[in-house]
């Protein structure tokens, strides 16, 4: 017998166990099992609550990102992550950008200028929220169709989106942040966990 | 329980039975892991000049086919190989199935969308061996666990101790081709070069951990273990999953700087190790079930109840019982009447009755 036999097995039982034996056996493997996956369970949890930060100016909010999405370097954008793990025609997106301040409140401008600029835009949602540091911010959720580019042939995407808008300082003005999560409609359902949970990060409340 | 008292319950053509082995199966594993390392290095040699071209179609059945290939070659390798008992072929194609379709509608499931492995597993190195660890490690190993406690464990096929890493690599290798055929179906990777020994070293991997899961189920099924055996084998082979799984990736890292093959050539060797050392556990296991046989034989016999009748002849011819038996005592001589054979009992019976009478008075 093996060492690890030696260490454990009765030379002088060589007879099959009973079902006791048996049974307790299987209940041992299935609490080692349980304590491992609970392990694994909250060890996600901790996974899934870790980010990468994007900081907009000293002591001002940082805008969390999922760290294993891919970074993509744009200059009309602050950050632009997108999600490696999308096989749709418009991967999951994290965008931020940074824009002057409107001459109109923000909470009745931003909405008007995304349904100027997309094409078959549809409101889905609009709330006042407010951040972790006490500042008003507007989500908006909302729908649009785009041209899907990167298809040998030419075909449209409808895409899904929210946009959290705020006033921030950034580059030592203030400047409006509209931080965009977007991804394909079909896609919406498995990506929206993790908007989700960036926006918790950022510490969004309600307003009633 | 003194030991002896256990003999008394064991069969020693039982234990002999348990202890058979299957040399259909280590040959059958010898000349699959030969072939899958062949084309391994053929894939490496001459993958790059074979273009799968033609549509979408037939690259995707290429992949599928390479997914399967390990797995079904070994199990087309035993059923050739193994003629004594042609049900065990039969048993570990289902197998093979039904451990493939489990995981399928239970552990890919779970690790897609309760526990999103996908989504967190990339941050970096750490990472992916924690989850191996904690998630996939256990889900998988249970898996093959489960098939083969509820399948095949309680029935009369499993009744050899080798039976056990034989019916753990038939589970496990069909996990290695359900990884295979998702992998397949979701990565547009053509090349031919990779898949083959992707394949290969993933067959093989899995192969290795499903014979070590069997083997601790096999000493369980034919012997008294402790309680924490089985538990303790479990832990064994997930912490197994988590090195091997580890190494494979740390190779993988290493791509740019060793030779695409040499990821492939180091886990055919960790297989190759595993499996001369599982062979030879077995075997031992197996010698001790033989001299365990022997012993019982012989303990049966000195504990073996003597014949009845044996016992009787024995004491029939010794010397102590030809003494002769004394003879009855004499009765008293006033009692002796000599009685004519023509007398009737009443006359006889007057007699005494008078003879009776006369001592009385004579004693007054």
């Amino acid at each position: 017998m093996s060492s690890f036999d030696d260490l454990f097995v009765d030379a002088r039982a060589y007879q099959p166990p009973n079902k006791w034996e048996a049974r307790i056996g299987n209940l041992l493997v299935l609490l080692i099992a349980g304590m491992l996956l609970l392990g694994g369970w909250m060890f996600k949890d901790w996974m899934q609550s870790q980010f990468r930060y994007l900081a907009l100016s000293e002591g001002e909010i940082a805008i969390p990102y999922p760290p294993t999405w891919t970074l993509r370097f744009s200059e009309a954008y602050a950050l632009q992550v997108v999600d490696p793990e999308s096989s749709t025609a418009f991967p999951a997106r994290e965008l931020v950008q940074t824009l002057p301040l409107p001459e109109q409140p923000f909470m009745a401008d931003w909405p008007s200028r995304r349904a100027d600029t997309l094409a078959e835009y549809r409101e889905l949602e609009r709330r006042r929220v407010t951040l972790a540091d006490g500042r008003q911010a507007l989500l908006l959720t909302y729908a649009y169709v785009m041209e899907n580019d990167g298809a040998s042939e030419p075909s449209l995407v409808a895409v899904q989106a929210m946009d959290l808008v705020f006033v921030a300082r950034y580059g030592g003005e203030k400047r409006l942040v509209v931080v965009t999560f977007a991804a394909d409609a079909s896609d919406w359902d498995r990506v929206r966990p993790m908007f989700q949970r960036t926006l918790a990060k950022l510490g969004i409340t309600y307003a009633p | 329980m003194s030991p002896n008292a256990s003999f008394i319950d064991i069969q020693p053509n039982d234990l002999r039975r348990t202890a058979q082995d299957r040399r259909s199966f280590w040959y059958s594993l010898l000349l699959a892991g030969l072939v899958i390392l062949g084309l391994g290095v053929f894939g490496h040699q001459y993958g790059a000049q074979i273009a799968v071209s033609g549509p979408t179609e037939l690259q995707m059945a290429w992949r599928f086919f390479l997914a399967l290939a390990p797995s079904l070659l070994w199990i087309g390798l035993f059923a050739l190989l193994e003629r004594e008992e042609g049900d065990v072929s039969r048993v570990l194609l289902l197998l093979w199935f039904v451990t493939a379709a489990m995981y399928l509608a239970t552990v890919h499931p779970l690790l897609t969308y309760v526990f999103q492995v996908d989504a967190w597993v990339r941050v970096g190195w750490w990472a992916a061996i924690a989850a191996d660890f904690l998630i996939i490690g256990p889900l998988e190993m249970l898996l093959v666990y489960a098939v083969l406690r509820f399948g095949v464990y309680p029935s009369s096929v499993f009744r050899r101790q080798v039976d056990g890493p034989m019916f753990g690599v038939a589970a496990a290798l069909g996990i290695a081709a359900v990884v295979g055929l998702l992998n397949a179906r979701s990565t547009n990777i053509s090349n031919v070069e990779w898949e083959f020994m992707a394949s290969g070293q993933r067959a093989m991997a899995y192969a290795t951990l499903g014979g070590w899961m069997g083997y601790y189920l096999g000493q369980s099924r034919f012997k008294r273990t402790p309680n924490i055996y089985l538990a303790s084998g479990f832990f064994l082979v997930v912490l197994f999953h988590t090195l091997l799984f580890a190494l494979i990736q740390g190779i993988q890292a290493l791509s740019l700087f060793l030779p695409r093959i040499g990821g492939f050539v180091v886990i055919a060797l960790f297989a190759w190790v595993s499996f001369l050392l599982l062979a030879r556990y077995v075997r031992k296991s197996n010698r001790n079930f033989l001299r365990m046989a022997a012993r019982v034989e012989l303990e049966q016999e000195r504990e073996r109840p003597k014949s009845l009748l044996g016992d009787v002849m024995r004491m029939a011819e010794t010397p102590e019982m030809a003494v002769e038996t004394p003879a009855p005592p004499q009765p008293p001589a006033s009692f002796s009447i000599s009685i004519p054979d023509d007398e009737d009992e009443l006359q006889s019976l007057k007699r005494s009755w008078e003879a009776l009478i006369a001592e009385q008075e004579d004693e007054r």
